[in-house]
């Protein structure tokens, strides 16, 4: 009897279980030997029922829930594997979403970061976009969008916080250096571009006639900035790739990205603000003041003192000089 | 009646774009005319020409002392113009002209030496023989002082470059804290770039001005003002925003 219920307690334990028997057969074996200790335990149970009374009854029943409690203690064993392995499995799922989300995200800036102007109004358009606020663009802009160090320096700026960062930061130092170097050598392009267009756009003092029509004097002009342009978006994907995909960890690299992009969101409302605060911007009156008649003043003061000149001359107030032809032909 | 005295005060300030487009028209309609008819063989006269080279320098920093006390009111909207049209805004450094442009223009009259007969004769029948020969071999003075301006140049561009470059640094390490006040930040360290950048244009105007004699000054701020009204030119503007050609 007692048997059986034990047998019944297993059965319920073996059915509770028949989903891992069914993945592990090695789990069923260790179950048929759970099975046969308790037979044997069950046995040496009843040769002590035989002797004692009804306290002994009731110890073998404090004994029952003991074995029970094994049996459960293995099932919750299980259930806590079980959630151990799902709770793997469903970050092994949110690893894979993250590096997936990640490459969405890197998509997005590599559409952006690749788009290149394609008529010369776009060029304009680029470099000083309607869209965005003039503050926007003096806080972040060059030739466009983000600079590419300071892509770089607010990654810095984030592994700073973590507690094993010295080698990583030296890293992006290097970075940062590098890439400096880079944006120095693009900013003397379009310097030189700025600084010689006043020999070669079309409307130049010192241009040859006849070189051609004038907007394609001007379309030339504005491919070499477009050329610096692309350069400057090339390098813009290649630093924010490489701290993506090469700098940090993939957790630090979300972070990263939901970070640069929080700014740039915040940067942009309070840039909007921020203009709307201080509107159009002013100067004195008096800065203004441009006489319409320049010519005038030389000649008025040429007038007068012609006039007193004469006068100091002809009523002796002044010695009047002699000048005879000869003066004059001396060089 | 307290109301209507307020309402009749003067008004204090302008928009810039106002004071823009009435500087830039007085560049056009008077002393570009003024400059030219002052260099024209009939109007020849030394001091009238002095006084309107004089002049136009003064119309320039003039244009740039209004520019610094603007960016001393918001430098970002100096920094890029909503006053400029899309040609200009292509070719702005800080905001203005470059530096070099100045040097450009002046080193294109110090090579351009030797112009053909045919445009010589030509040149001599619109201008006078002072101005005809104003840029024939230059003075070995001159070529030194331009090379001493490059020179000088050369240090303060890339240096003002850098420090636009470490003021958006510095955005970025002060975005932690509280971004209006790390943007108010920025731009303070802004005006100081945009005004020493204007200061820098104008010594280079000052420094060409002195090295030159008058008849060089004169051609050489003449160039100048047609090169700005240039940017302005209604035709080419339309043409520029009418183009669909593809630059690539």
């Amino acid at each position: 009897m007692r048997r059986a219920s034990s047998q019944s307690l297993i059965k319920r334990f073996q059915e509770s279980d028949q989903e891992e028997q069914a993945r592990n057969k090695s789990k069923k074996f260790e179950l048929k030997d759970g099975y046969k200790t308790q037979q044997r335990i069950g046995d040496r149970i009843d040769d002590i029922t035989q002797q004692v009374t009804c306290m002994t009854i009731y110890k073998r029943k404090g004994k029952r829930p003991c074995e029970e409690f094994s049996w459960e203690k293995y099932g919750l064993r299980r259930q806590g594997m079980r959630t151990r392995e799902a709770r793997l499995e469903k970050q092994l799922k949110a690893r894979w979403s993250i590096e997936q989300l990640i490459d969405e995200q890197l998509s997005h800036f590599r559409a952006i970061y690749n788009r290149v102007p394609t008529t010369m109004k776009d060029v304009t358009q680029l470099l000083m976009p309607k869209e965005a606020s003039a503050h926007e663009l003096v806080a972040t802009s060059w030739l466009g969008d983000w600079r590419p160090t300071m892509i770089l320096e607010l990654s810095r700026l984030l592994i700073q916080s973590s507690s094993d960062s010295a080698g990583l930061e030296q890293v992006l130092l290097q970075l940062i250096n590098d890439v400096r170097i880079e944006e120095a050598v693009i900013d003397e392009e379009m310097a030189e571009i700025q600084a010689t267009c006043v020999l070669d756009l079309p409307f130049s003092p010192v241009r040859v006639e006849g070189s051609g029509p004038a907007l394609a004097c001007m379309q030339s002009e504005f491919k070499k900035i477009h050329r610096v342009v692309t350069k400057a978006q090339n390098l813009r994907l290649k630093a924010l790739e490489l701290v993506v995909n090469k700098v940090l960890s993939k957790a630090d690299a979300a972070e990263f990205l939901v970070t640069f992009t929080r700014f740039q969101d915040a940067i942009h409302h309070f840039a909007v603000q921020y203009k709307l605060r201080k509107g159009a911007v002013s100067v004195p009156v008096k800065v203004l003041k441009v006489y319409p008649y320049p010519v005038t003043v030389p000649l008025a003061q040429l007038a007068v003192g012609t006039v007193l000149v004469i006068l100091m001359w002809t009523t002796n107030l002044y010695k009047r000089p002699n000048i005879s032809a000869a003066q004059w032909c001396t060089p | 009646m307290l109301k209507a005295a307020l309402f009749k005060r003067k008004k204090t300030s302008k928009p810039f774009k106002e004071f823009y487009n009435e500087w830039f028209a007085t560049l056009t309609t008077t002393l570009l005319p003024s400059l030219r008819r002052a260099l024209s063989p009939g109007f020849l006269s030394p001091v009238i020409l002095s006084t309107q080279v004089e002049l136009m320098h003064h119309h320039f920093r003039s244009y740039y002392d209004a520019l610094d006390q603007a960016a001393a009111a918001d430098v970002a909207q100096c920094l890029y113009p909503e006053w400029r049209n899309s040609i200009e805004r292509s070719f702005l450094w800080l905001g203005d002209l470059h530096p070099y442009l100045f040097t450009n223009l002046l080193r294109s009259f110090l090579a351009d030496q030797e112009p053909p007969v045919d445009e010589n004769v030509t040149k001599f029948l619109d201008k006078s023989w002072h101005v005809v020969m104003a840029w024939k071999s230059p003075s070995k003075t001159l070529t030194t002082k331009v090379d001493k301006i490059e020179c000088g140049l050369r240090l303060m561009v890339p240096a003002l470059a850098s420090r636009w470059r470490n003021a958006q640094s510095a955005f970025v390490e002060n975005m932690g804290t509280a971004i209006g006040e790390a943007l108010a930040a920025e731009m303070e360290d802004m005006v100081g770039v945009f005004v020493d950048a204007n200061r820098l244009r104008r010594s280079i105007l000052a420094d060409i001005l002195s090295a030159t004699d008058l008849y060089q000054a004169a051609l050489f701020l003449e160039a100048l003002a047609q090169f700005l009204v240039g940017f302005k030119d209604q035709k080419l503007l339309n043409e520029f925003e009418k183009c669909k050609i593809a630059i690539n």
